[in-house]
C-alpha cells in the first residue's frame, strides 16, 4: 500500500513540473522567457524600374478612419450584392431584348405539334448567348420566384410561372399590348436583392467562428488628386488666343493615389496603422490584409465625400493659370479643363453660328468618337442641327458637307476641288445605279455617312417590316437549330435585303445633301477651272488663259453651262473625261482616275481596260516644277522624291515593295503545275497593279497559244485544270515582269532626286553623288546598280 | 503626460482637403527585402530559439517639383529665350502599399513558444519603410528626376514657340531624412 502511494506521489510530483513548465512558457509572469527585440537584418533597397509620369497633384486629404474586421467581412458581401444587382440589371435587359426578338420570329419559325415549350427553350438556348452568362440561372431562379406586391406568386397572363420552359412560352404567346407590362413584373428590383442580402449577413453573423474574430485599426493616411497628363497631346490642347484663354480637353481630375503607410508621420512617430484590437483567432495576415484594404477603401470614400475631386478641378485651373501666366509674357486670362470634346464644344458655342472650320473639327471628333461614344455623338449631332455654317452673309445648314463649304471662301472651285466634287457624286450615282439596276451595294459608308445619314429607329422598323413581308418563308425550329441550308440562305437573303435598303436611304440623303452643298457652292463661286480650262463669271475680266465659254456672256446662277458642269456628267465611268493628247495632271486627279478604275472593274472590266490605256498613253503626271512622270502602278511613291529625303515610312514602302517583289520572283521560279498557284504576296495596290499591268488582248492571245501548244498536255492526267493553272501562271507572270519593270524605272527616277535617307534612326546623306554606307537592305536604292531579279 | 502626447497626435491629423501645386514627372519601385527575427532567451541569457520572418516588398516613390516654390524672378524671358530655374526636386509621395507584401512561407519559420505574428509583422514593416527612406537619396532618384523634369518642361515650352530653352533646379534635400534612434513600441 505505501509503494502504491509513493508511486502515486511521483508520478503527481512529475506532472506538477511539466504544468509548472508549460504555465511558464504561456504566461511567463516574471518574463523569463521574454523575447528580445525583434531584429531587421540588413537587406540592400535595389530600384526596380524608373518610369516618366505627368501629373499635377493639386489636392491633398489626410485622414483617418476606424475599421474592423467583421465590418469588413460585412461590407465585403454588400459589395458582392450591388455588383450582383449591376449584373442582374443587365442580364435583364438582354434577357427582354432576347424576348422581344423570339416573338418577332413568329412568321419565320413553326412551333407546332407536342413539346412546344422544349422546343421552344432548346431555340431560345440556340439563340442567343445571354443563357451562357455564369449568372443566368441564379437570374432565371429570381424570376420564378418572385413575388408580386402582394406576396402572392407572380402570375404572367393569368398563369403561375412554374419553371423557365413554362415561362419562354407564356411569354412568347402573350399579346403585343401584355408583353411589355410583363417583362417590367418580372424586372429584378432592390427589395429582391435587399432580402438576399440580410439574409446571407444573419447566416454569416450568426456564426460562432465570425464572432471570435476581431481586428480594430485606425488608419491614417492621404489621398491625392490631381490630373494626369499621361495620354496629353497636342489634341487634347487648344489655345484661344484672342480670349487668352487655354482649353485642356479630355482631361479630369481624378484620384492619383491613396496610401497608408506603416508610418504616417515617422518624424513624430505616428502609426499609419494602429492596431486598437485583435483577439487569438484574428491573428492571421490574410485577415490583416482584409481590414487594410477595407480601411484604405473607406478613407478614399472619405477623400471623395469631402469634395477632393471637385477642389482638384479647381485648383487645377488656378494653378496652371499661373504656371503659363508665368511663361507666356501676355499672361492668361483662365485655363479651362473639358472632360471631353463633347462639352468643350458646348462651352465654345457662344451663338448659333459656326464656321467651316469647327465643323472640320467636329468632323474629326465624330470619328474618332463614333464606335466608343455613339449616344453623345448622335446627341451632337442633333444639337447641330439647329445650327448654320457661316459663309459672308449666307447661312447654310450644318450637315454632312458642312466642313466642305470653305472651298467657297476664296471664290474659285480649283480643279482639286473640282475632282473632289465630281467624284464624290460619280460615286454617289454609282452606287445608287449599282443599287437599283443590279440589287447589289458594294457601297461602304464613311463612319461620317453613318452619323449623318443612318436611318433612325422608326425607319429601319419599316425596312425590317418591308424585309418581312418580302421573306414571308417560316421554318421549322429544327431547321433553325440545326441551321438547314434554307434557313442560313433565307437570313442571309434578308440581311442583304436589309442592307440595299439602309444604303440605298443613305445614298439619297448623301446625294440630297451634296446637292444643297452645290447649290451653295454656286451661289459663291466666280471662278471654276475644269480640265485644262478655267471658267469665269463674265462680269470678271481677267488676263490670261481664261475664257468665256463660247464667247458669251452668261448668267451665272442660271446658265446650262454651269448646270452642266456642276456637277459634271456623272454616269459612272464614262464622267473620267480622258483626252488622247498627251496632258499633264496633278497627283490628285490621277489618284481620283486610279481609284475610280479600281472601283469600277468589278462591274466593268473592258472600259476600265480601254481607259487605262488612254490614261497610260497620254497622261503625265507632274509633281513639280520641274518633275513629271509616266504614270505607273508607282505613281504614288514616285511622289516620295519631291522633298529630296525619303524618311522613314518612305524608305520602309520602298523596301517593302523590294521585298515582296523579290519573294513573287523565287515563287513564280520554284512554281510547279502539279500546285495550285496563290496570289502575289499581297499589298495595299495589289488590285491597281493587276489593272494597269493586265496584258493586252493580243498578249493574251498569244498566252494562249502558250497554253493549248504544249506536247505535255497529250499525256498529262486532269487536262483542263492544268491548261487553267498554266494560263494564271503566265498571267501572273506577266504583271510581274511588269512590275518588276515599272519599279525599276521608279527606283531610277527617284535616285537623282534624293539627297538624304532615313533609316532605323539613322540619316544617310549623299556625298558625291552616291551613298556610300547604306545598310545593306537598302542597297538596291544604290545608283549605277539597276535592280536585276 | 500620456494623455497630452495623444492629443497632440490627434491634432497633427485633421480630415481635410488641402490644396496643392505638385507637377510630378517621376515614378520609381524599388523592391526590398523584409528579413527578420526574433530570438527566445531564458533569463535574458539563455538561448532558446530563433524565429524568421520573410516578405517581399515594394515601395512607390514619386518624384518631382512643388509649383508653388517657383517665384516671378525664377523666370527670365528674352524675346524666344527663356530660362526657368525649378525648385529642387523632392519626393512629392511615399507610397509603401500592404497589398505589394508578399510574405514567403518557406523562410518564415515561428517556433516553439516563439511565434511572430501579424502585430510583429507590422513592426517589420515599419522599420524597412524606415530604412528605404534613409536610402533613398543613394539611388540617382534626384538626378532622374531632373533630367525627366528639364526633358518635360523643354517640350512644353518648345510648343509656347521658345526657341532657346534652359532648364536649372535650386538644391535641396530629396526627403528629409529619420534618425532611427528611438525605441519601437511592443
Amino acid at each position: 500500500m505505501l509503494k502504491f502511494w509513493s508511486q502515486i506521489g511521483l508520478f503527481l510530483q512529475v506532472v506538477l513540473v511539466v504544468v509548472a513548465v508549460v504555465a511558464f512558457s504561456l504566461f511567463d509572469p516574471f518574463g523569463w522567457l521574454k523575447s528580445k527585440k525583434l531584429t531587421l537584418e540588413d537587406t540592400p533597397i535595389s530600384v526596380r524600374s524608373i518610369r516618366e509620369v505627368g501629373q499635377l497633384i493639386s489636392a491633398e486629404y489626410y485622414g483617418e478612419v476606424l475599421t474592423s474586421l467583421q465590418e469588413s467581412m460585412v461590407a465585403d458581401i454588400a459589395e458582392n450584392r450591388s455588383e450582383d444587382s449591376i449584373t442582374f440589371v443587365q442580364l435583364k435587359q438582354a434577357f427582354d431584348e432576347a424576348v422581344y426578338d423570339l416573338r418577332e420570329q413568329k412568321s419565320t419559325i413553326r412551333l407546332k405539334g407536342f413539346s412546344q415549350k422544349k422546343k421552344l427553350y432548346a431555340l431560345f438556348y440556340h439563340q442567343y448567348s445571354v443563357t451562357s452568362h455564369p449568372f443566368y440561372q441564379a437570374f432565371v431562379h429570381e424570376m420564378i420566384d418572385k413575388k408580386d406586391a402582394s406576396g402572392n406568386a407572380l402570375r404572367i397572363g393569368g398563369k403561375k410561372i412554374k419553371s423557365e420552359k413554362n415561362l419562354l412560352k407564356l411569354l412568347y404567346d402573350l399579346d403585343d399590348k401584355e408583353i411589355e407590362p410583363a417583362l417590367e413584373s418580372l424586372d429584378i428590383g432592390y427589395p429582391e436583392m435587399e432580402a438576399r442580402f440580410r439574409e446571407e449577413v444573419e447566416v454569416i453573423t450568426g456564426n460562432k467562428q465570425f464572432r471570435k474574430r476581431q481586428i480594430v485599426v485606425l488608419g491614417r493616411g492621404w489621398v491625392k488628386a490631381g490630373i494626369d497628363f499621361g495620354t496629353f497631346s497636342e489634341a487634347n490642347f487648344r489655345y484661344d488666343k484672342a480670349n487668352r484663354t487655354i482649353h485642356l480637353i479630355g482631361m479630369h481630375p481624378e484620384i492619383l493615389r491613396s496610401t497608408i503607410n506603416p508610418w504616417f508621420i515617422p518624424e513624430k512617430q505616428i502609426k499609419g496603422f494602429e492596431v486598437v484590437l485583435i483577439t487569438r483567432r484574428a491573428k492571421k495576415p490574410e485577415y490583416m490584409q482584409i481590414v487594410k484594404k477595407r480601411t484604405l477603401q473607406k478613407l478614399r470614400q472619405q477623400a471623395i465625400q469631402s469634395g477632393i475631386l471637385h477642389k482638384a478641378k479647381e485648383n487645377a485651373e488656378a494653378n496652371l493659370k499661373s504656371f503659363f501666366s508665368l511663361l507666356i509674357p501676355e499672361g492668361i486670362e483662365e485655363v479651362v479643363i473639358h472632360d471631353d470634346f463633347f462639352s468643350y464644344f458646348d462651352a465654345s458655342f457662344v451663338s448659333d453660328t459656326l464656321t467651316a472650320a469647327t465643323m472640320r473639327s467636329i468632323d474629326s471628333l465624330f470619328v474618332s468618337r463614333y464606335r466608343t461614344d455613339s449616344a453623345a455623338v448622335v446627341a451632337l449631332r442633333d444639337t447641330l442641327k439647329n445650327r448654320r455654317v457661316y459663309l459672308e452673309e449666307r447661312a447654310y445648314p450644318a450637315n454632312r458637307y458642312a466642313s466642305r463649304i470653305e472651298m467657297a471662301e476664296d471664290g474659285t472651285l480649283d480643279r482639286q476641288e473640282m475632282n473632289w466634287l465630281q467624284n464624290e457624286r460619280d460615286q454617289l450615282v454609282r452606287h445608287l445605279a449599282l443599287l437599283q439596276t443590279h440589287g447589289k451595294s458594294n457601297f461602304q459608308p464613311h463612319l461620317l455617312d453613318s452619323v449623318w445619314f443612318f436611318p433612325g429607329s422608326e425607319k429601319v422598323e419599316v425596312f425590317r417590316e418591308e424585309v418581312r413581308k418580302a421573306f414571308p418563308t417560316s421554318f421549322s425550329w429544327r431547321k433553325v437549330i440545326s441551321k438547314h441550308p434554307d434557313y442560313v440562305e433565307n437570313q442571309r437573303k434578308k440581311r442583304d435585303r436589309m442592307r440595299i435598303l439602309v444604303h440605298e436611304f443613305m445614298l439619297k440623303q448623301k446625294m440630297t445633301a451634296l446637292d444643297e452643298l452645290t447649290v451653295e457652292l454656286r451661289n459663291h463661286i466666280h471662278q471654276v477651272v475644269n480640265g485644262e480650262v478655267t471658267y469665269l463669271d463674265s462680269t470678271l475680266a481677267l488676263p490670261g488663259s481664261t475664257t468665256n465659254l463660247e464667247n458669251q456672256s452668261f448668267e451665272w446662277a442660271s446658265s446650262q453651262q454651269m448646270e452642266a458642269l456642276l456637277p459634271l456628267d456623272s454616269s459612272g465611268i464614262h464622267s473620267l473625261k480622258i483626252s488622247t493628247k498627251p496632258s499633264t495632271v496633278t497627283l490628285s486627279k490621277t489618284h481620283a482616275a486610279m481609284t475610280t478604275l479600281q472601283e469600277t472593274w468589278p462591274v466593268d472590266q473592258e472600259k476600265v481596260l480601254q481607259k487605262r490605256n488612254e490614261i497610260l498613253d497620254s497622261w503625265t503626271v507632274k509633281y513639280a516644277v520641274n518633275d513629271s512622270a509616266k504614270v505607273s502602278g508607282y505613281y504614288l511613291m514616285r511622289s516620295y522624291g519631291q522633298d529630296a529625303r525619303l524618311d522613314s515610312s518612305e524608305t520602309k514602302a520602298l523596301l517593302r515593295e523590294f521585298k515582296a517583289l523579290q519573294e513573287a520572283n523565287s515563287y513564280l521560279h520554284d512554281l510547279k503545275l502539279s500546285q495550285q498557284s496563290r496570289p502575289l504576296v499581297s499589298q495595299q495596290n495589289d488590285l491597281l497593279h493587276h489593272i494597269l499591268y493586265y496584258p493586252s488582248p493580243s498578249q493574251l492571245d498569244s498566252m494562249e497559244i502558250m497554253v493549248k501548244d504544249r506536247r505535255y498536255w497529250a499525256t498529262a492526267k486532269r487536262k483542263r485544270t492544268l491548261q487553267k493553272r498554266y494560263r494564271e501562271v503566265l498571267l501572273q507572270r506577266y504583271i510581274y515582269r511588269k512590275r518588276r519593270q515599272d519599279f525599276n524605272v521608279l527606283l531610277n527616277e527617284l535616285f537623282p532626286l534624293v539627297e538624304e535617307v532615313m533609316w532605323e534612326g539613322v540619316l544617310y546623306r549623299r556625298s558625291n553623288g552616291v551613298f556610300g554606307s547604306l545598310p545593306a537592305d537598302l542597297h538596291f536604292l544604290r545608283r549605277g546598280k539597276p535592280y536585276n531579279m | 503626460m500620456a494623455c497630452q502626447q495623444e492629443e497632440d497626435q490627434r491634432y497633427l491629423v485633421v480630415s481635410k482637403v488641402k490644396s496643392a501645386a505638385k507637377l510630378a514627372t517621376t515614378e520609381t519601385i524599388i523592391d526590398k527585402v523584409v528579413l527578420g527575427t526574433q530570438e527566445k532567451k531564458l533569463l535574458g541569457f539563455v538561448k532558446v530559439n530563433k524565429a524568421h520572418f520573410a516578405a517581399y516588398t515594394q515601395a512607390i516613390i514619386t518624384t518631382g517639383v512643388d509649383l508653388s516654390k517657383l517665384q516671378p524672378s525664377d523666370i527670365v524671358i528674352d524675346e524666344k529665350r527663356i530660362e526657368l530655374q525649378l525648385p529642387a526636386v523632392e519626393v512629392l509621395d511615399f507610397s509603401y502599399p500592404f497589398d505589394r507584401y508578399r510574405i514567403d512561407s518557406t523562410i518564415t519559420q515561428n517556433k516553439f513558444l516563439n511565434k511572430i505574428d501579424v502585430l510583429d509583422h507590422e513592426q517589420f514593416y515599419m522599420m524597412a519603410e524606415l530604412d528605404i527612406r534613409n536610402n533613398l537619396k543613394y539611388t540617382g532618384i534626384k538626378e532622374a528626376t531632373q533630367s525627366k523634369t528639364r526633358i518635360l518642361l523643354e517640350g512644353l515650352l518648345k510648343n509656347l514657340d521658345y526657341e532657346e530653352v534652359y532648364v536649372t533646379f535650386r538644391d535641396g534635400q530629396l526627403i528629409q531624412p529619420i534618425s532611427l534612434d528611438y525605441e519601437i513600441e511592443d
